[in-house]
C-alpha cells in the first residue's frame, strides 16, 4: 500500500502550515513555498498517471479502485442504532485519475499566474492550498462524508479568494457563490444520512453497522426495509424515495457543474474573481459537480438515471444550446466565456446521460479538456486585464498587429473550444454527440433527436468565438485609452511559461486522445456496464 | 505531412527565404504523391490504426484519391511558385507560407482519409486553413469579416455533415468510405444520406450556401486560386462521389436539381460583375454546380472528370486574374483609392500582359465548353447524362426531371457570355485608366510558368486523346476500373451539337455586347449597379447576403433575447429568491425580539417586578411580611385545595 492519495491531499495543508508559521512579510518565500507544494503534488499526480494499471478489468467496484487507503476514522457505539462508522478511503479509479491529474497540473499554473500579488500574500496562498488539498481530496474520496467533508471544504477558502482578492463587486459575486453552492450541498447532506441509513450490514456480533462508504453504496448493499434500497416502497407524492435522492443529488451537483438554469453564479462569480481563481473555477471546481454526478449521483442510483435519462439529457442540452446564445450576447470578454463553460459542461452532462461507452468517456475527456481549455481562456482574459484593467470586448480591435504571439494563443484556444478537429475539444464533444446520437439503438434511454439538436452547438460557439475574434483582435489597432497603448506588450515570460503547458496538451490530447482514453477505457466500459445491469436489475425489483 | 513541415520552416526561416524553403519542402511530397500512384495501381494500400478505444480510423490511397492527391500537389506547386511573385514584398510572407503549407497539408488528408471521421477532422481542418488564408491581410476589417462569414456559413453545413457522419457511425455502422454498400431506404438512411449532402453543398459552395465563396475572394488572389476553385471547394463533389453508395434516390434527386439550380444561378449572377475576382468566383460555383448535378444524376466519373479538368482551366483563370490585379497593384501602387480588381478600370491589357492574355483565353474558352479544350469534354458528359436522365425520369412519370436538364444547358449558353465578357473588358478594348508597359510583369519562372503549365493543360490532349469523345478521359478506367461501365454508352451526337451551338452561340452574344466597338464598353467605366429588377438579382446574386445577414440579424435578436431572459429571469429568480430569504429573516428576527425574545423580557420583568415585590417584602416591614406570608400561605392552601 501506498500513500500516494494522502501525499496528494495533505502535502498542500501542510505547505498551509508552513506559510502560516511564518512572517507575512516573506512574501518571496511566500510564493515559493506555495510554488514547490503543488509542483509536487504535480509530481505525485503524474506518478500517479503512469503508475495507473489501465489493463486492470474491474469485476465489482470494490476493486474498481487503485492506490486504496483504508483508515477507520470515526467509530461511535450508537446503541440500538448500531455503529457510525466514517472511514479515511481514498482510491482512483480511470473516472477520478485524470481529474486529479487535470487539478494538480492547473493547481501549478495558478500559482504561476498568482506570482504578481502583492496584497496580503500570506493569507491567499494559505487559503489557496487549502483549496488545493481538498479538490484533489473531493476527487479520491470514497466515503461519502469524507468527500462532503472535502466538497465543502472548499467553499470556504474559495469565498474568501473571491471575497478579499475579487474584483468591485466581489461582496455580491462571493456571497452569491457561497449560498448557491451551499444551498445545492444541502441536498447533497440530505440524501448523504438517507444513504448512510440504508447502506450497511449485520456483522457477525448481530450489530447492524452502517456506512457512508461509496463503495457499498454503489455495490448496492441496502439493509433490509431500509428508506433508499431499491425494494423500498417509501414514497413522498407518489414518487419514490430513491427518486427524490437522485433529484437532490442532482440537483447539488448541477449548481456545481452548472447547468441552466442553476447557472447565474458562475459569471458573477468568474467575472469579479481574480485570474488564478477564475482558472481554478472554471477548470477544476466545475468538474467536481461533475465528478459528483459520475461518482455518486449515476453509481448510486442507477435505476434513477436510466428512467431520467430524458429529462437529465434535455439539461444538458439546454445548457449547450442556451449557454451558447447567452454567450454572444456578453461584451465583457470574461463573462463570455464564463458562459462558454455552461455550454461546454452541457455536453459533459448529456454524454453522462447517454450511458453509452462513447457517450460517457466523452464526457470524462470533455470534463479534462474543458479543463485544460477554459483555463486557458481565462489566463488569456487575464493577460489583458492586467494591461488596461478592462475586459470590454468594444474597447479594443485589431490586437493582432499588436500582440502576435498573444494572438496565436488566442486563436488556438478559441478554436480548441469551439472543437476544432486536431484539438482536445472536438474529440470530447464528438465522443458526447456520438453517445448521445447512438444511444437511442444502443440502449434506448433516450431518442436521438437530442443529440441531433446538440450538433447546433457547435455552429453557435463558433459563431461567438469568431465573432469576438474579429472585433478585439483583426481589423485596425485601436484602444479605447491612450493610456493603454504602452501597456499593450506581447505576452511576458511568466504567461508563455503557463499557455504553452496547456497549448501542448490541447494539442497533444487533440491528436493522440487514447494517451487519456486507454488508461480509463476499462473504467468507463465497467462503469457503463454495471450501471445498466444494476439499474435494469434494481428497476425490475 | 511535408507541406505543413515545409510551411513551418518556411515560417521559422523568415520573411526572406519562406518561398523558397516551402517550395523545396513540396518537392519531396510531389515525389512521394507519384511513388504512391504507381503504388497503388494494382491494390489499394490501406493503413489502419486504433486512434482511441473503439475507433479505428484508417488511410486508404486508391485510385480515385492517388490521381486527386497528384493534382493537388500540381496545382499547389504552380500556387506556390506564383505566391513567391505574388507576394514578394509582403512582410508577413512567411505567415503566409506556413498557413498554405497547413492547407495542402490538410486537403491531401481529407482525399486519403478512409474513416469519415478522419475525413470530417481534414474537412474541418481545410475549412480552418480556409478562414485564416481568407483573413490573411486581416489588418482590414472587411477581409476579416468576409473570413468570419466564410467559415460560419461552412460551419453551419459542417454541423449537417457530422449529423450524417455520425449517423453513419452509430446506426448504420459504415465509417469506413471503401466499405460502404447501399442499404435499403429508410428514414435514417435517408437522413444521414441529407446530413453529407449538406456538408457537401456547403464545402462546394452550393445554393444555399453559395454565399461564402464570393466573399472568400477576400483573399489573396493565388489562395483563390488555390483552395476557392482548384481544390477545397471540390471537396464537397469528392465526399459525394465516394458516399454515393449510400445515398438514396430521393437524395439524389434532391441533389441533382440542387446543382442544376446552382448553376443557373450562379451563372446569372456571374453575368453582372464588376469584381474581376467576383466573375471568376460565381463561375466556379456555376462549375461545382454541374459537377454536383452530375453526382445526382448518376454520371459520378463525368463528375470527376469535370472537378479534374475545371481544376486546371479554373486556376489558370485565378491566376491569370491575379497578374492583372497584380499588375494594377503596382502601377497604383501609392494610390489606395483605386480597386485594382475593378473591371470597370481596366481594358486593353492584351499587349501588357501578353502572356497572360493568352493563358487566359485558352483557359476561358474551357470553360466556355468549345470543343478542342478540356472543358467540353467533362462538361459534355454532365449535360449528356442529365439529359438521359431526366428522359429515364420523365418516363416514370416526373416530367418536371427536364427542368434539371434544361437548367444545365441555359447555364451552358449563359457561361460562354459571361467568360467572353470578362475577356473582352479586361483584355480588349482600349485601356478605361491610365496603363503603361512595366518591366518584369511576367518573371518567366514565377508566373509565365504556372500560366503556361495549366493553360497547356485546358487543352484537350492531355485528358483524352479524342478531343470530342467525353468518355475518352484516359483516367477514366484507372480510376473507376471495372466498377463503371459508361453510364451513358455513347455520346449522343445531338446533345453534343447542341452543346458546342450553346457555346458558340454565348461567346458571339459576348462579342456582341462587349465587342471592342461596342459603345457598352468605352462607357463601361462608368457603369454602376444594375437599377433594373432582373439586373439587381444578377448583381446582388440573388440577394444572397442580404438574406444571410437577416438570418444574423434574427439570430442576434435570439441571443440578445436569451440574454434578456437569463437577466431578467433567471438571474432575478436568483436573486430575489436571495432577498426573499432576507425579508424572511427579517421577519423572524422581528419575530424572535417581538415575541419570542419579548416572552424571555416579558418573563424578565415580571419576575423582576415580583422581585421588587419581594424586595418591598424583604426591605424589613414585619408586618408587611407577615401578610404576605399569610396571603402567598392562603394561596398555597386554596391551590392545593382545589
Amino acid at each position: 500500500m501506498s500513500y500516494l492519495l494522502s501525499w496528494l491531499i495533505f502535502l498542500p495543508f501542510v505547505a498551509a502550515l508552513v506559510i502560516g508559521i511564518l512572517p507575512s512579510h516573506l512574501k518571496g518565500v511566500i510564493k515559493s513555498i506555495a510554488l514547490v507544494a503543488t509542483c509536487c503534488q504535480l509530481v505525485l499526480s503524474i506518478i500517479l498517471f503512469v503508475r495507473f494499471d489501465g489493463s486492470l478489468v474491474p469485476q465489482g467496484w470494490a476493486d474498481a479502485f487503485q492506490f486504496t487507503e483504508l483508515v477507520p476514522w470515526i467509530t461511535l457505539k450508537l446503541g440500538t442504532l448500531g455503529l457510525l462508522q466514517i472511514d479515511y478511503f481514498v482510491g482512483v479509479d480511470g473516472i477520478s485519475m485524470p481529474l486529479v491529474v487535470l487539478s494538480t497540473l492547473l493547481l501549478v499554473i495558478g500559482v504561476i499566474s498568482s506570482w504578481k500579488l502583492e496584497e496580503k500574500v500570506k493569507g491567499y496562498f494559505i487559503l489557496y492550498l487549502i483549496l488545493s488539498g481538498s479538490l484533489v481530496g473531493c476527487f479520491v474520496a470514497l466515503d461519502f462524508f469524507l468527500f462532503y467533508v472535502f466538497f465543502e471544504f472548499m467553499l470556504l477558502p474559495m469565498f474568501f479568494l473571491i471575497g478579499i482578492w475579487g474584483g468591485p463587486r466581489r461582496s455580491y459575486a462571493s456571497i452569491k457563490f457561497f449560498l448557491y453552492t451551499l444551498l445545492g450541498s444541502l441536498f447533497i447532506l440530505v440524501v448523504m444520512i438517507g444513504l448512510y441509513l440504508s447502506v450497511g450490514e449485520i456483522n457477525e456480533f448481530g450489530i447492524q453497522v452502517n456506512t457512508f462508504s461509496l463503495v457499498h453504496m454503489m455495490d448496492g448493499n441496502y439493509l433490509l426495509n431500509s428508506l433508499l434500497s431499491p425494494e423500498s416502497n417509501y414514497a413522498i407524492w407518489g414518487v419514490s424515495l430513491r427518486s427524490w435522492a437522485f433529484i437532490f443529488l442532482l440537483l447539488g451537483f448541477l449548481i456545481k457543474l452548472p447547468a441552466v438554469p442553476f447557472h447565474t453564479w458562475l459569471p458573477d462569480a468568474h467575472v469579479e474573481a481574480p485570474t488564478a481563481i477564475s482558472l481554478l473555477l472554471a477548470g477544476v471546481l466545475l468538474k467536481v459537480g461533475g465528478y459528483g454526478l459520475f461518482r455518486i449521483c449515476y453509481s448510486i442510483f442507477p435505476d434513477i438515471a436510466i428512467e431520467l435519462a430524458m429529462p437529465v439529457a434535455i439539461i444538458g442540452l439546454v445548457s449547450i444550446i442556451y449557454g451558447g446564445l447567452v454567450a454572444m450576447a456578453q461584451t465583457d470578454l470574461k463573462k463570455l466565456i464564463a458562459y462558454s463553460s455552461v455550454s461546454h459542461m452541457g455536453f459533459v452532462l448529456l454524454g453522462l446521460a447517454a450511458l453509452t461507452s462513447e457517450g460517457v468517456s466523452g464526457s470524462v475527456f470533455q470534463m479534462v479538456s474543458h479543463g485544460f481549455i477554459s483555463g486557458a481562456l481565462f489566463l488569456l482574459v487575464g493577460v489583458i486585464y492586467d494591461r488596461t484593467h478592462d475586459r470590454q470586448i468594444e474597447n479594443v480591435s485589431g490586437l493582432a498587429s499588436k500582440m502576435p504571439k498573444y494572438t496565436f494563443f488566442v486563436v488556438l484556444f478559441f478554436f480548441a473550444s469551439l472543437g476544432l478537429p486536431g484539438l482536445s475539444g472536438f474529440v470530447g464533444e464528438v465522443l458526447v454527440l456520438i453517445g448521445a446520437i447512438g444511444a437511442e439503438s444502443t440502449n434506448g434511454v433516450f431518442s436521438r433527436w437530442i443529440g441531433i439538436v446538440a450538433v447546433l452547438g457547435i455552429i453557435i460557439s463558433a459563431a461567438y468565438y469568431l465573432w469576438t475574434l474579429q472585433r478585439m483582435f483583426f481589423g485596425n489597432y485601436w484602444t479605447r485609452e491612450e493610456s493603454w497603448d504602452a501597456k499593450m506588450l506581447d505576452i511576458s515570460t511568466r504567461e508563455w511559461l503557463m499557455l504553452v503547458p496547456l497549448a501542448v496538451l490541447v494539442v497533444i490530447l487533440g491528436v493522440f486522445p487514447s494517451i487519456l482514453l486507454g488508461p480509463i477505457e476499462n473504467s468507463v466500459t465497467f462503469f457503463v456496464d454495471s450501471l445498466m445491469s444494476q439499474g435494469q436489475m434494481f428497476l425490475s425489483q | 505531412m511535408l507541406p505543413l513541415l515545409g510551411g513551418l520552416v518556411a515560417y521559422f526561416t523568415g520573411v526572406k527565404h519562406a518561398a523558397k524553403v516551402s517550395l523545396v519542402g513540396m518537392l519531396p511530397g510531389a515525389v512521394v504523391s507519384v511513388l504512391l500512384l504507381l503504388l497503388c495501381r494494382d491494390t489499394p494500400v490501406t493503413l489502419r490504426w486504433e486512434w482511441m478505444p473503439g475507433f479505428t480510423l484508417g488511410w486508404r490511397v486508391d485510385h480515385i484519391s492517388a490521381v486527386l492527391v497528384c493534382l493537388v500537389y500540381f496545382i499547389s506547386l504552380l500556387v506556390y511558385l506564383f505566391s513567391a511573385h505574388y507576394l514578394k514584398s509582403d512582410p508577413a510572407i512567411h505567415r503566409y507560407y506556413a498557413k498554405l503549407g497547413f492547407f495542402t497539408t490538410s486537403m491531401l488528408g481529407l482525399l486519403l482519409a478512409d474513416h469519415l471521421l478522419l475525413l470530417f477532422v481534414f474537412w474541418e481542418l481545410v475549412g480552418f486553413s480556409s478562414y485564416l488564408l481568407i483573413g490573411f491581410w486581416f489588418a482590414d476589417q472587411v477581409k476579416a469579416k468576409s473570413a468570419r462569414e466564410a467559415f460560419m456559413v461552412n460551419r453551419v453545413a459542417d454541423a449537417g455533415l457530422l449529423i450524417g457522419v455520425i449517423l453513419m457511425i452509430t446506426e448504420l455502422g459504415q465509417p469506413f468510405l471503401s466499405e460502404m454498400t447501399g442499404q435499403p431506404a429508410s428514414f435514417i438512411v435517408n437522413l444521414a444520406g441529407f446530413g453529407l449532402m449538406i456538408g457537401a453543398l456547403g464545402k462546394s459552395a452550393q445554393f444555399p450556401f453559395f454565399g461564402w465563396l464570393p466573399k472568400a475572394m477576400a483573399g489573396p488572389t493565388p489562395v483563390s486560386a488555390l483552395i476557392h476553385a482548384a481544390t477545397m471547394v471540390a471537396a464537397g463533389v469528392y465526399l459525394l462521389v465516394r458516399v454515393a453508395p449510400i445515398l438514396t434516390p430521393v437524395v439524389l434527386s434532391v441533389i441533382a436539381v440542387i446543382g442544376a439550380l446552382t448553376a443557373l444561378m450562379a451563372a446569372v449572377a456571374a453575368l453582372s460583375q464588376f469584381d474581376i475576382k467576383k466573375v471568376l468566383a460565381y463561375s466556379t460555383i456555376s462549375q461545382l454546380g454541374y459537377m454536383v448535378m452530375g453526382i445526382g444524376v448518376g454520371a459520378a466519373d463525368s463528375s470527376l472528370f469535370h472537378l479534374w479538368t475545371h481544376a486546371f482551366f479554373k486556376a489558370g483563370l485565378f491566376l491569370g486574374a491575379g497578374a492583372v490585379i497584380h499588375y494594377y497593384h503596382r502601377l497604383h501602387h501609392d494610390d489606395h483609392s483605386f480597386d485594382t480588381q475593378d473591371m470597370r478600370q481596366m481594358g486593353g491589357l492584351r499587349k501588357m500582359l501578353p502572356i497572360t492574355f493568352i493563358s487566359f483565353v485558352i483557359c476561358g474558352l474551357a470553360l466556355s465548353g468549345l470543343p478542342f479544350f478540356s472543358g467540353f469534354l467533362s462538361k459534355e458528359g454532365i449535360l449528356t447524362n442529365a439529359w438521359i436522365w431526366a428522359a429515364g425520369q420523365s418516363n416514370n412519370g416526373y416530367w418536371m426531371a427536364y427542368a434539371v436538364s434544361d437548367m444545365a444547358f441555359i447555364t451552358a449558353l449563359i457561361t460562354p457570355i459571361y467568360i467572353g465578357r470578362q475577356i473582352l473588358l479586361v483584355f480588349f478594348g482600349s485601356p478605361r485608366s491610365a496603363v503603361k508597359k512595366l518591366i518584369g510583369m511576367e518573371p518567366m519562372f514565377t508566373l509565365k510558368m504556372p500560366l503556361i503549365l495549366l493553360a497547356v493543360g485546358s487543352v484537350w490532349f492531355l485528358h483524352a486523346l479524342n478531343p470530342l469523345d467525353a468518355n475518352g478521359w484516359w483516367l477514366s478506367g484507372f480510376m473507376f476500373g471495372e466498377f463503371s461501365e459508361p453510364a451513358s454508352g455513347n455520346i449522343p451526337m445531338y446533345t453534343m451539337v447542341l452543346s458546342i451551338a450553346l457555346a458558340v452561340a454565348g461567346l458571339a452574344i459576348a462579342y456582341m455586347f462587349f465587342g471592342p466597338k461596342s459603345t457598352r464598353v468605352t462607357d463601361f467605366k462608368n457603369a454602376s449597379a444594375p437599377h433594373t429588377w432582373y439586373g439587381s438579382i444578377s448583381y446582388q446574386s440573388w440577394y444572397i447576403e442580404p438574406i444571410y445577414d437577416q438570418m444574423a440579424k434574427g439570430y442576434s435578436v435570439l441571443v440578445n433575447l436569451a440574454k434578456w431572459v437569463d437577466v431578467k429571469i433567471i438571474d432575478r429568480c436568483v436573486n430575489s429568491a436571495g432577498v426573499w430569504s432576507v425579508v424572511l429573516s427579517k421577519v423572524l428576527a422581528i419575530i424572535d425580539r417581538e415575541i419570542i425574545d419579548g416572552l424571555v423580557n416579558f418573563i424578565a420583568w415580571l419576575s423582576k417586578g415580583i422581585g421588587n415585590m419581594f424586595t418591598g417584602i424583604q426591605s424589613g416591614k414585619v408586618q408587611n411580611q407577615l401578610v404576605w406570608m399569610i396571603t402567598i400561605l392562603l394561596i398555597l392552601i386554596l391551590w392545593f385545595q382545589f
